[in-house]
Order: C-alpha cells, then structure tokens, then sequence
C-alpha cells in the first residue's frame, strides 16, 4: 500500500485523505501524522503497526472520531465526519464504530452485561427486549456466559478483554477499532483475543482494524499496513 | 436513557468512600448550620415584631397627627390627635374586620418625686383594658413572654379604672425607693409627711406607694399628679430604662390637661394584612378629610430599633450564610474535581461509546444528587437534634440593644428549611457540575490515555 490518495469505493468503509496532526509537548510541535492517506474495506482485518511514537494510535483516534486533525478528510461509511459537530460525532461512534482499548477500560462498579449494555442505553433505535438479546448474543460470542454477572474485578484480564470486545461488538458496528488490544496480555491471551477478533470478523463481517507492535501477532492477520513517521509506508 | 444511569450512579457512591462521605460531612454541616442559623434568625425575628406590634404597644398600624411623628415632642397640642380625629378614626375602622383591637396611645416627659428626690420620666400610657388585650395576645405570649412580665408588683389592669395606680421602671424605683410595691392604701388612711434627712427616711419612702408627677401642661400651666407604684417593671429596651413609666391613658391625659392623644394605634388579627390595611385606612382618613400620618410597624421612621437590629442580625446571617456556602462550594468541589479527574479515563471510554458530553455530566450529578439528598438527610436530622439540646440547655440570649435577657429557643420556620435545601441542593450540584464541565470538555483521546490530567 503506498501514501497516495485512494480512489473513493463502495466498499471502503474508512478513506483518509491528506491527514496531518502534531502535538504540542511543551515548547514542540510534534508531528504525527504528516497527510496521511489510507482506506480500509469492508469486511477486513486489517493490523496498522509500527514503532512506538510513530502515529497507531493517532491514526486510530482520527478515525475513531475521537480525535481531530489538523487537516485532510475523514470519510467514515461515507459521511466526511470533520463536517460533524460533537453531537453528531458521538451518535456515528455509537451507531458505527465499536472500541476495544488497551487497558480494557471497563466500569468496575457494573457487571460483565451491564458494561456490555453500556452503548446501547443510549441508542434509541434498539428496544429493551432487542438490548437484551444483544448483550446475551455479544457475550455468548466471547464466551463469557458463565460470567455475566461478575464484575470485572472477579475476571482475569483476558475475560477483560473479551467484555471489552463483547461491549465493542453489542451495538452492531460496521467498524471495530482497537488500540494495541493485546498490550496488557501474556502471549496466550493475545493469541486468544486476536483469534477471537478474527473468528467475529469471519462471522459477523465486522471490519476490524486494530493497531499493534506485537511481532508474534503479525503472522495471524491477513492484512497489515506499516505506518512510519506519521505516514503509510508500502 | 432507563434506570441504568441510577443503577450506575448509585453503585458509584461505594467507590472513593471516604471522599464521598467527607463531602456528604460537608453538605450536612452546611445545612444543619443553615438550619439552627435559620432557626436563630426566626426566633430573633418573631421576638424583635411581638416586642415592637405588642411589648412597645406600637400596633400593626401607629395613626400620627401629619408630621406628629416627628413633631409632637416640640409642639405636643399641634401635633396631637384631637377628639374629632379619635371619633373619626373610630368610625373608619369600625367596620373593618382585619382589625381586632385598637385605640389612643399618649407619651409624655415630666419629673416623677418621691417627695424627697426627682427625676425625669418618660411615659407612655393606653386604656389598661386595652393594654391586658395587647399583653396577653398569644403571640406576644409565645414570643415575648419572657419580657411582659413585671419585675415586681401587679399590672395595672387589675385595678379599677378610676385607681390612679402607675408602674415605673426597675432603675426609678430604685432611685426613688419605691422598689416594693403593693396595693394601694385606702384613700381615707391618713398620710404622715416624711423628713427626707432621717434616718429611717428610706424605709418610710419605701412603705409609702404614692409619686407625684410634674409636667408642663399644654396650656401652658404647670400640672401635677398623684399616683401610686403598684409595678416596677422592665422595659427591654436601654433607650428607656432608665426613666420609664407606664400610667393609664385617662392618667396621663389628666397629668398634661388635655382630651387628645398622640398616636392610634390600631393591632390586627395576623401579621400578613399590614401594607393593605395601611393602605385602605390611608385612603378612608384622606377621604374622611383628615389630615394625617398612617404607618405600619415596620416603618423605619416609626420603628428605628426594630428595624436596626433586624438589620444588624440580617447582616450577621447573610454573612454566615456566605460563609457556610463557600464551605459547602469548596468542599463538593474539590472532591468531584478530584473523582472526575480520577475518573477520567472512564469519561473517555463513555464519550467514545456515544456518549455525549451532557449525558457524562448528568451521569455525575446523578451522583451527586444522591450524596446531597443522603447528606441532607442526615443534616436535618442533625439540625432536629440540635434543635432539641440548644431549646433545653436553657441558652441565655440577649439581642442587641436588649436590657434583659431571654432564653435562647430555636424555631423551625418551613420557609428557611425550605430555602436552605434548595439552596444548599443546589450548590452542591453546581459545584459538581462545574468540575465535571471542564474535564468533560478535554478531547476524548486525551481523557481515554489519561493526558487530561
């Protein structure tokens, strides 16, 4: 894959186009992202990595609308989201796109199906019968039945992070992004994750595009694109 | 949104204990201060407007001759109620069904003799059977009860009318040895003259009841009067301690040598009608062609002490009252900014789900409602006991201004229980909702990696 801009598709569900964003550290500006192009398709399970530094996880919050960029598109399922104002860009996140982080990032004061139905509470096209069946459905996926109603405190980290796939999952989104998933994992719970994540992407055809620095992990996905410097290197 | 934030907000409260129940502390204090504040305040209050409507005789309503007010001192005849004017004023507020009792009120100076020494008095003076009406009104009884009653002796309106029987202030009596007093003798026992340089003079002073009362007369002439001391009394009130005296209002008008009076004072069935009946018998006496002053009690020209004192405690109050506030501001703020920042990360994980940024800040003053409500529970139960132990320690208060001491009774006024709660509530969800406002303004990326911070 090269940095030049992409041709808009029916089937690409994330186009960037020309994406810049720097920080500010102190008295520096900090470029990490330096016109960035890049799309993702449909269906794909697609891992971005990279050194550390090198822009993942800007690139990730970019397009999980949780960030903003400087300049340059973001079209998401086609809506150029830049154009989006906060309200707007929470409804897309919760009705498009699902979020597995790092630290898992789960409410310790809720159980594993109350985290679970956390997006949905707040979608009103889903009904409470439909939010049940969901949350029963999203669970079963991660296999997490038995635990449904401990609180993440009682689950290792691994079921951690099946509840933050699960959650992620629950409301049905066409893209799910996750941000280095297997970080806070031992070798064969980030097998097991990313074999999850591939199982649910074959059976749910969720788009997944998670970032990584993990090279044991790069031999399991079928689609990898290296960014460097704030750009997608070939 | 279901019951779920609730559910969320509830469970919350078990995290950070400490610091929930040391702001929960805060909003307690806070508000059962403002309640025994609010409670003090409507004691002082009720104390400071029975002593003024009833203890001083002002009435809910005082009738001056125009300018008599001011002017009555200089030029008492000019500036007097006339009989015409008192008839008058009778036929007006005959009819008027807000009125329970009223009549003429006279005040005058002179010197007041034992026989051997003098000294200036001040004397006001009402009908005796209107004066026990006034005095025993229950809420002057409830609220000034402490203050009605004499130092020694019996009150005037256990006399006759005809009695030329007087009560005279603690301080007088005291100067005139005239500090314990009886009945009247009967007017045929015979009266020895007393040598003021003997030895016993004291004693005899002391055993003979009767005063002479000298004034200027409006007429011009010098006029004179017996009386007898049958009460010695206190006034509450150091403007007047030191040379007050209290006659019968037919007394006194003997003593000056006329038929008028210098004011009507009029007392009502409730404290709530006062600015409308002002009103009414303003328009009926101008109708009437009468040319006068009508105040209502709380007229800061009729009443200067009531209404300097109110201010002072009002001053005092508020000043507290801001104080408590600023407490109670800091507190809850401090320690939602410390569990939103703490909290941060999950902000970030909510926004990232869907959440909007008002839905994060609902979710937190959801769960500070809670604390508050729980707090302000337990802070008014702890205003109640409060409450209970300052009424029975028997705390002896003395207003500002005030002779005599009361005892301290604290009384809960729905209105002031009211206005804290909400005032207090809703600092307390202000407070929180500004900490949460500014950490859920922070982008989402930085509140989800904890950079916010």
């Amino acid at each position: 894959m090269s940095n030049a801009a992409p041709a808009p598709s029916d089937q690409a569900i994330v186009v960037l186009s020309n994406l810049v964003k720097s920080y500010q550290l102190g008295q520096t500006v900090v470029p990490a992202l330096r016109g960035l192009n890049f799309r993702v398709n449909r269906g794909e399970f697609t891992a971005v990595i990279g050194a550390s530094g090198s822009g993942k996880s800007t690139l990730l919050n970019m397009i999980g609308c949780i960030d903003e960029p400087e300049s340059g598109s973001i079209q998401i399922d086609g809506i150029e989201v830049t154009k989006l104002d906060d309200n707007a860009k929470s409804q897309l996140r919760n009705r498009k796109i699902g979020f597995i982080f790092q630290s898992f990032n789960l409410i310790p004061v809720l159980s594993v199906e109350e985290n679970v139905e956390l997006p949905l509470l707040i979608n009103a096209d889903v009904t409470a019968a439909e939010r049940k069946e969901r949350v029963k459905q999203a669970i079963s996926d991660v296999a997490l039945g038995k635990f449904s109603k401990n609180l993440p405190d009682q689950l290792s980290g691994g079921q951690r992070q099946r509840v933050a796939i699960a959650r992620a999952l629950a409301g049905n989104p066409d893209l799910v992004l996750a941000d280095e998933p297997t970080a806070n994992l031992d070798s064969e719970n980030s097998h097991k994750i990313i074999d999850l994540m591939l199982q649910l992407n074959a059976q749910r055809h969720v788009t997944f595009l998670f970032s990584t620095h993990d090279e044991r992990l790069m031999d399991r996905v079928s689609k990898m694109v290296h960014i460097q410097d704030g750009v997608i290197r070939a | 949104m279901n019951s779920a934030p609730f559910k969320m907000s509830l469970r919350n409260l078990s995290r950070n204990k400490r610091r929930n129940v040391a702001t929960g502390f805060a909003i307690a204090l806070g508000f059962s201060s403002a309640l025994v504040l609010g409670g003090f305040m409507h004691q002082a209050e009720n104390r400071m407007r029975a002593f003024t409507i009833y203890g001083s005789r002002t009435g809910h309503i005082a009738i001056y001759k125009k300018g008599g007010l001011v002017s009555y001192e200089g030029n008492p005849k000019k500036y007097s109620l006339n009989p015409l004017d008192l008839a008058a004023l009778e036929r007006i507020t005959a009819g008027m069904s807000q009125i329970q009792m009223q009549g003429p009120e006279m005040v005058g100076q002179g010197l007041v003799s034992n026989g051997c020494q003098s000294t200036p008095f001040f004397a006001t003076a009402i009908d005796p059977q209107l004066d026990w009406k006034v005095q025993q009104h229950p809420y002057n009884l409830e609220w000034n009860g402490e203050l009605v009653n004499l130092a020694r002796g019996r009150e005037l309106w256990e006399y006759p009318d005809d009695a030329t029987v007087m009560a005279i202030s603690s301080p007088i009596a005291s100067f005139l040895h005239k500090d314990k007093p009886g009945d009247p003798p009967e007017p045929s026992a015979k009266v020895a003259a007393i040598d003021c340089q003997a030895a016993d003079a004291k004693d005899k002073l002391a055993a003979d009841l009767t005063v002479q009362l000298a004034a200027n007369a409006w007429n011009g002439r010098l006029s004179g009067i017996d009386a007898d001391v049958v009460a010695n009394m206190r006034t509450s009130n150091p403007l007047y301690e030191g040379g007050f005296v209290r006659l019968p209002f037919k007394h006194l008008q003997r003593l000056y040598e006329t038929k008028n009076a210098t004011s009507y004072s009029i007392w009502l069935k409730d404290n709530d009608h006062v600015p409308e009946t002002v009103a009414l018998i303003e328009a009926k006496t101008k109708a009437a062609g009468l040319n006068l002053d009508v105040y209502a009690w709380d007229d800061k020209r009729l009443s200067p002490y009531f209404n300097g004192t109110m201010q002072f405690c009002n001053m005092l109050a508020w000043f507290t009252a801001a104080i408590l506030a600023s407490i109670v501001i800091l507190s809850v703020f401090n320690s939602a900014t410390m569990t939103v920042i703490e909290r941060g990360s999950e902000i970030g994980m909510m926004r990232s789900l869907g959440f909007t940024r008002r839905r994060v800040r609902v979710l937190f003053v959801i769960e500070m409602t809670m604390i508050a409500a729980i707090s302000m529970a337990a802070g008014g139960l702890i205003g109640v006991v409060s409450f209970f132990f300052v009424n029975r320690a028997g705390i002896a208060l003395r207003l500002p201004g005030m002779v005599e001491g009361m005892t301290l009774r604290l009384a809960v006024n729905p209105q002031i229980v009211l206005l804290s709660a909400t005032l207090i509530f809703v600092l307390a969800i202000f407070a929180s909702l500004l900490a949460v406002w500014a950490v859920a303004k922070n982008g989402i990326a930085a509140l989800v990696s904890g950079s916010h911070r």
